[in-house]
């Protein structure tokens, strides 16, 4: 029996038993993940061992590989901690263990999630299955890929600014990254402390609003996490409410054509569906390039110095260039004579983007924007810019970080036969709202998600 | 405008703690400059009186009891399962002294 394309909702709709769905991607990650590389060496779960109960019933996904797991190595796609198993779960392990889920094993993404093609992985890039010459995005890309392809029916990967999104719409699929605080981070190998965010990567919304309903909720062990009440997402998908969405030509500049004729696509779907479309105006996102690099990169200075091959990994010998390049830069950010400079000025401009989605979401219930300016990249292209993930991740950092909300949804190919994403940005803990839009343009773009399987098929 | 150069970058290496290699060194002066040449756009906007933000979220500090909690310590053997270098339940270190 195939399995391939049903989203998790219809499978469990089916009634389908959880170990024949796990044999059945597992044949399939053996066929064709040489190809994709969507999985870390020594990364692939072999054995199927869940509950058939639970909201999951056994169903397997992928997890990120910076998502620490007791049964399975973790290694953030990084030398350093090649081979290391972790003494703990992270909680949406725990969590989606107890909801029934499986895992078919850990996915690839750039070094620590350093970067936005998962070129930067210590083990090897991953392909964009829809041209495997392409990267698939990053950092999650392995999440993104193994989704696109048919390798698994749904994945989980992190965001701190843009890893969940990007690599989501350049592989064709949905990505949610939830409000900061939603989620917890508690087992998430610390990045940019202060705005990492793991979320779903899957085919549906529908999908993306169930993995949310077992990963949220409030964890002592995460003291970022919240203690707001957690939805039954997937029942509140329908809405015949009347809403507003705003659009903002600050998000529209530099955009590829083509992408820029799917988010068109777009506003006229919602308009026609009865919505109302407001212009406004935003800080324009290339602040929030220069934000984002001098806060995540002083965070990752800070979280890198706990990898000394003491307790577990190697040594620093071992970090590759990347994340050198970070520590350093960040050490530099933070440092006496310049931290002011540097630090404290990114930090309150950082408080003047949140403010200013605060300001917008006084006019429009949600905003909507296109994922990224350009679709895939080649493989090696990233080499020849300073900042690759900052550039390509501009129109999804200002959503992280103010830590609203946010997901991509696929709304359409390219030329090329790429895929184009286009996001839909909500407030602080309104899931729901963003949700629900994303349900409605999923069904007005029908993207025909089912036809890249025949490459793999 | 801060530029680094090949002794600022060794100097931040070695308060990070890392060794650089000699295309390390070549490199990171002019990757450096262009992010940090990218980031003098902060300096259009004006930030007089802004409070920082260091959190997006209304989250307030969150208190505990000092109690030890059991169910999630790690044994000993637990917690050095992944060292390199150990004796009996200790790790080893490199001499600071």
């Amino acid at each position: 029996m195939s399995f391939l394309g049903r989203s998790l909702a219809s499978l469990l709709s089916e009634g389908a038993v959880g170990n024949e769905v796990f044999e059945f991607f597992m044949k399939r990650i053996r066929t064709y993940d040489d190809k994709i590389h969507a999985f870390v060496p020594g990364g692939i779960a072999d054995i199927f061992s869940a509950a058939k109960t639970g909201v999951l019933c056994g169903l397997p996904l992928a997890l990120k590989d910076n998502i620490v797991t007791a049964n399975l190595p973790t290694t953030a796609s990084s030398k350093i901690l090649e081979g290391y198993i972790s003494p703990y779960d992270a909680t949406v392990v725990t969590g989606l263990q107890t909801a029934g889920a499986s895992f078919l094993g850990k996915t690839n993404l750039d070094a620590w999630a350093h970067g936005s093609s998962t070129e930067a992985s210590d083990f090897g890039p991953t392909s964009n299955p829809y041209n495997l010459e392409r990267v698939p995005g990053g950092s999650s890309g392995g999440s993104a890929a193994a989704v696109a392809a048919g390798l698994a029916p749904a994945a989980i990967g992190t965001e701190t600014a843009g890893s969940i999104r990007l690599p989501a719409a350049w592989c064709g699929v949905v990505g949610l990254k939830p409000t900061y605080g939603r989620v917890s981070r508690y087992g998430i190998i610390a990045m940019g402390s202060s705005w990492d965010c793991p979320g779903p990567i899957t085919q549906t919304v529908e999908d993306a609003a169930l993995l949310l309903e077992v990963i949220a909720g409030q964890d002592p062990k995460d003291a970022t996490s919240m203690s707001i009440p957690v939805e039954k997402w997937s029942k509140l998908l329908k809405t015949e409410k009347k809403l507003t969405i705003g659009y903002a030509d600050e998000y529209f500049k530099d955009v590829d054509p083509e992408i820029m004729a799917s988010v068109e696509n777009a506003m006229h779907a919602l308009e026609d569906r009865g919505h109302t479309l407001k212009k406004i105006t935003m800080l324009d996102p290339k602040y929030a390039i220069s934000v984002y690099m001098i806060l995540q990169r002083a965070e990752v200075s800070s979280n890198l110095a706990r990898y000394t091959g003491v307790r577990y990994g190697m040594n620093r010998t071992a970090f590759g260039k990347e994340a050198k390049k970070r520590i350093i830069l960040g050490a530099f950010v933070l440092s006496s004579g310049y931290v002011d400079e540097y630090y404290k000025k990114a930090a309150k401009v950082r408080y003047l983007l949140a403010q200013d989605f605060k300001k917008a979401f006084e006019d429009v219930d949600v905003i909507l924007a296109p994922t990224t300016p350009v679709t895939a990249t080649r493989i090696g292209d990233a080499d020849a810019y300073a900042f690759f993930g900052e550039m390509m991740d501009v129109l999804t950092e200002p959503a992280a970080a103010a830590g609203i909300p946010a997901i991509s949804i696929p709304a359409g190919l390219s030329e090329a036969g790429l895929p184009i994403g286009v996001q839909l940005m909500g407030k602080h803990f309104d899931e729901t709202t963003v949700l629900q839009i994303a349900y409605q343009l999923e069904q007005d773009l029908a993207f025909d998600r089912q036809a890249i399987f025949e490459k793999y098929a | 405008m801060s530029h680094l150069t090949p002794d600022d970058i060794q100097k931040l290496a070695q308060l990070s703690n890392l060794e650089l290699t000699s295309d390390d060194i070549k490199d990171l002066p002019q990757q450096l400059a262009k992010s940090l040449d990218y980031v003098e756009n902060l300096k259009d906007i004006q930030t007089d009186n802004v409070p920082a933000s260091h959190f997006t979220t209304s989250a307030k500090n969150v208190m505990a009891e000092d109690i030890v909690d059991e169910s999630i310590m790690l044994t000993s053997s637990t917690a050095l399962k992944n060292a390199s270098n150990k004796k009996g339940s200790y790790f080893i270190v490199k001499r600071i002294l």
